[in-house]
Parts: structure tokens; C-alpha cells; sequence
């Protein structure tokens, strides 16, 4: 699964470890979010949208 | 979302209780369980350190939530457990063979196996949670 969250957190001027606080999990997540090695559950996801202001399916795109 | 998600200072306040209690409970009564002074050193140990390590990191998941355990960590460390459950069963198989052949004639008491198990699920549980951290 690919996803916006490093474009989205440049465009709402966020760092990586504001992120992570506002959303409730350490910046090292945000990092592998970003890099595509880890997916989010669905909590995550809805909380990254909430603090982005997009919904869930203009961040995460399935592949393929 | 995180393994504190739930947690409240009411919780943490009574967890810590219970957890202290039952190390009180280990250094009164330990001598009574007629283990050996190394069984009883080794339990109140543990229960000691596990006691201290939820202190700290409930203090601080009390106080900023996912700031040490998240729900990536909580997924690294199922995969961790899963790869070092697997490692004792092959582990297990293994010794059971190899204990059983005549050929090979290898003696190992109950206690250096149990020691054994013990150790090998231990690193192998850090050594994947360590690559799965770098990894993931």
C-alpha cells in the first residue's frame, strides 16, 4: 500500500515527531509509515486523515 | 491503538499494587517455596525488574500516549514472539532427535535443557524483534 503522509505533513507544515505526538505513536512509526514499510491499522489511519484534513482514501492508495 | 491505550492512573495505581505485593509477597515468603536460594534470587528478580520496567514505561505512556509502545512496537514484538515460538518447537524437534540417538550418545540433564529452551527463546525473541524494529 503507498501513501501521501510525507506530502501531506510538508503541506500542513508538520515535522515527523508532531506528527507522531498528535496521532499518538513515536516518530519512528511516522518514519516507516512515510517509507511504506509499515501500514497503519485503521485507527491510525483515521487519525493521520483527522490531523491531515483528507479522508483515509486520499492518503493510502492500494498498489496495482 | 497502543499497549497503554486504555490505561488510566486509576489502572496503573492498581496494577503497581498488585505488582508490589506480589514482590513483597516473593521476599517474605520465598524461602518457604524450598526451590533453592538461586530460584527464589531469580524470581524476586524478575518480578522485581518487570515491576520497575511497567513503573517507568506506564509513567511515561501515562503521560504521553504511544510515546514508547505503539501499535508498530506491539506488531514487532507479535512477530517476534511468533518466529521465537517457532524457533523452540524446530529447537525442541531437534533435541528430541538428537538426545534419542544411540549414534551420537549426547547426555543433557533436565536442567540444561530447560536452560537451554529458556535461553534460545530469549534471543531469539530479541534478535527478531531487533531485525523487525530496523526492518519494519
Amino acid at each position: 500500500m503507498k501513501n501521501d503522509v510525507r506530502l501531506l505533513r510538508t503541506i500542513a507544515a508538520l515535522t515527523q515527531e508532531e506528527l507522531a505526538m498528535k496521532v499518538g505513536v513515536t516518530r519512528q512509526t511516522i518514519i516507516s509509515i512515510e517509507g511504506g514499510r509499515y501500514d497503519p491499522s485503521l485507527e491510525l489511519a483515521l487519525r493521520l486523515g483527522r490531523i491531515l484534513g483528507k479522508p483515509i482514501e486520499s492518503i493510502f492508495h492500494l498498489e496495482g | 491503538m497502543t499497549a497503554f491505550g486504555k490505561f488510566t492512573a486509576r489502572t496503573y495505581a492498581l496494577t503497581n499494587a498488585i505488582l508490589g505485593l506480589l514482590f513483597a509477597n516473593v521476599l517474605v515468603f520465598g524461602s518457604s517455596l524450598r526451590m533453592g536460594a538461586a530460584f527464589t534470587a531469580g524470581l524476586s528478580t524478575g518480578i522485581g525488574v518487570g515491576w520497575a520496567i511497567f513503573a517507568i514505561a506506564g509513567f511515561i505512556a501515562l503521560r504521553r500516549p504511544g510515546a514508547t509502545i505503539d501499535e508498530r512496537a506491539i506488531e514487532i514484538s507479535r512477530r517476534a514472539g511468533a518466529f521465537a515460538f517457532l524457533v523452540l518447537l524446530l529447537l525442541a524437534a531437534a533435541l528430541g532427535i538428537l538426545l534419542r540417538s544411540e549414534a551420537l550418545d549426547i547426555q543433557m540433564s533436565a536442567e540444561r535443557c530447560a536452560m537451554l529452551f529458556m535461553n534460545a527463546g530469549l534471543v531469539a525473541w530479541l534478535g527478531a524483534f531487533l531485525v523487525g524494529y530496523r526492518r519494519m
